[in-house]
């Protein structure tokens, strides 16, 4: 092989290289890590990246003057959370808890003020929802209508929420504000 | 800097105050609170009571019934907690004192002002006691809103002017 076909190779496959790597990027733009979580009879997800951590539920000490969907607060590894009810937040009024409740622990910028616990009935595991495989939410969800960005058909049919988080802390902290 | 906190029960819960901020603290037994005999529609969690070892009534409130916590019926008749709130000098009736504690500052923790319903800042923290329990701290100060200070001290001057009468 002469030297100069080395080089068209040698290009080649750098070149190769290069498409399969954008190739890759593109792929992971283009789907979200979602973290699937039960909430009543419903499957919501919010993405991975905001979680800070998910635990078995810890003693809460209730806070008066708060809204009642704030459980109160918690003592979680030395930083003292909110939590809050996701279920009454967005329309139920099941506080029953059970072995599979965990506490997702979320940062956002909108609070301002650190960490905030969720309350959910279990979470179930991560998955990978490609962007355009994101729906628009069902206008028949009233309540929590308001706080979802779009839905995803999962293969067996079954439906899962993604939550806008940012708007749910906004309306939480700016709510129980007053 | 060490922080002496009040601790009390209301509700079944523990509640505390920073120690700074209780002038004394009273048993509250019943021939201690005389009634002033003033005439008013009060809500629920207060009450114009002459304190016998006081020359003037205070505005006695029942701290449970302001927080919205079901009160209960202390055996002994609780304790009176001496204070100022909202520039009133006031007695916050609570079930059960039990104590100081001194708080170094890596046991408390500032509370993010959102959680107050209302604006309002009468839950301003905790403490994390080395059992890895939470107290939650109040603030005397903001016990009463504005416009309950102002009713307050509006029936309070009636109050003392009824008496000098």
């Amino acid at each position: 092989m002469s030297e100069q076909k080395q080089g068209d190779v040698a290009t080649l496959i750098s070149r190769l290289e290069e498409e399969k790597a954008a190739a890759g990027a593109e792929i992971a733009i283009a789907s979200e890590a979602i973290l699937r979580f039960q909430l009543g009879r419903e499957t919501y997800g919010i993405p991975i990246d905001q979680v800070k951590g998910i635990s078995r539920l810890r003693p809460i000490t209730f806070v008066p003057g708060t809204p009642a969907y704030v459980l109160g607060v918690c003592n979680q590894a030395g930083s003292v959370i909110p939590v809050i009810s996701l279920s009454d937040l967005l329309g139920g009024s099941n506080h029953e808890t059970s072995r599979d409740s965990r506490l997702i622990t979320i940062h956002s910028n909108e609070v301002g003020e650190g960490d905030i616990g969720i309350l959910v009935d279990r979470v179930q595991d991560v998955i990978a929802v490609p962007i355009n495989a994101v729906e628009a939410p069902l206008l028949t969800l009233e309540r929590s209508g308001n706080f979802l960005r779009g839905q995803h058909r999962q293969p067996d049919g079954k439906i899962v929420l993604l939550l806008d988080l940012p708007a749910l802390l906004r309306l939480i902290t700016n709510r129980a504000g007053g | 800097m060490d922080t002496d906190i009040m601790n009390f029960s209301l509700g079944g819960q523990r509640f505390g105050l920073l120690v700074r901020q209780v002038e004394n603290i009273i048993k509250a037994h019943s021939g201690l609170l005389l009634d002033t005999g003033f005439q008013a529609t009060m809500p629920l969690w207060l009450a114009f009571k002459q304190i016998a070892i006081l020359d003037q009534p205070l505005p006695v409130v029942s701290l449970a019934r302001k927080l919205g916590l079901e009160a209960s019926l202390p055996r002994d008749g609780g304790r009176l907690l001496l204070t100022h709130s909202g520039g009133l000098h006031c007695a916050l009736l609570v079930d059960e004192v039990y104590g100081l504690v001194h708080a170094g500052n890596q046991q408390l923790r500032i509370l993010p002002t959102w959680l107050n319903a209302g604006g309002s800042r009468t839950v301003w923290g905790c403490y994390l006691a080395p059992d890895d329990s939470l107290t939650i701290l109040l603030d005397p100060d903001n016990i009463f809103t504005a416009s309950e200070s102002a009713a307050i001290n509006h029936l309070l001057t009636r109050q003392l002017e009824g008496a000098t009468r």
